[in-house]
């Protein structure tokens, strides 16, 4: 996938969680297959996180808008990362 | 035992069906529903004064969420059901207390109370992916500029003076119409 694109149509969904503290990592560990990793800052507040679920709709989302389509997207939180 | 809450649902398609909108703001009663965030109240309390100095609401009243992630707890929706003409929740100034205020006004619009959600501008993505789940996309929130919470009351003060014909407008005006 062009991930430059892939970061491009994210860009907003990064300016949210840099609001809060967190910052947003993509990867493309296989061929079109996404990882969207949220990492917590020094400063991050967890409580202002969308649940998960509404979170990877919202990668979605984007990623669709911007007629993007990987073969699937991994989403990992905070939560995930311990 | 904690208790997770997930304010989310997948329905998906759907059309924003409003609550009957008033001629004027004269004489009716105003709830505010603020999220716990910082300066929140200040924003939604200028509101009401402006509300009630300038456009004759009757008076309003300060409710307070107990979370800010989630939507406003059944005590409070009943009680502005049943007490209140018109609502304003807000400041959705992160992720999560975004989408909570955005679904504090579907749900009063559901029950019949013109409804208006102000998030700030950084989370419109989020107040949009609120509205999609609850499968109501169509649905109008107000946007206010990011951030709020590092604001003096003189700053607070131009935000809410840019934000208040929208305010008037959205309560009086059905957004579908």
């Amino acid at each position: 996938m062009n991930l430059e694109a892939v970061t491009a149509s994210l860009d907003a969904v990064r300016q949210t969680l840099e609001a809060s503290g967190f910052n947003l990592e993509i990867e493309e560990r296989e061929t079109a297959k996404l990882t969207v990793t949220v990492r917590p800052g020094p400063d991050a507040c967890p409580e202002c996180l969308v649940p998960k679920s509404m979170f990877k709709r919202i990668i979605l989302d984007n990623l669709g808008s911007a007629e993007l389509s990987p073969s699937s997207v991994v989403v990992r939180y905070p939560v995930d990362l311990a | 035992m904690i208790e997770l809450l997930d304010p989310t649902r997948e329905l998906r398609e759907g059309k924003m069906k409003y609550a009957a909108r008033p001629a004027s703001l004269e004489g009716l009663r105003v709830a505010l529903i603020e999220n716990t965030k910082w300066n929140s109240e200040a924003v939604l309390h200028k509101i009401g004064d402006k509300l009630v100095a300038d456009h004759g609401a009757a008076g309003f009243k300060v409710f307070h969420k107990r979370y800010s992630s989630v939507p406003a707890h059944e005590e409070i929706i009943e009680t502005v059901r049943r007490e209140f003409d018109v609502m304003i929740a807000g400041v959705g100034d992160c992720g999560s207390c975004s989408s909570g205020t955005v679904l504090d006004g579907i749900l009063l619009e559901k029950e019949g109370i013109p409804s208006a959600s102000i998030i700030t501008s950084v989370f419109v993505p989020t107040g949009h992916a609120m509205a999609a789940q609850w499968a109501v996309p169509d649905y109008r929130f107000l946007i206010m500029e990011h951030p709020i919470a590092n604001l003096t009351g003189d700053e607070l003060d131009v935000k809410v003076a840019a934000i208040l014909p929208e305010v008037v407008g959205l309560l009086l005006k059905d957004p579908a119409s």
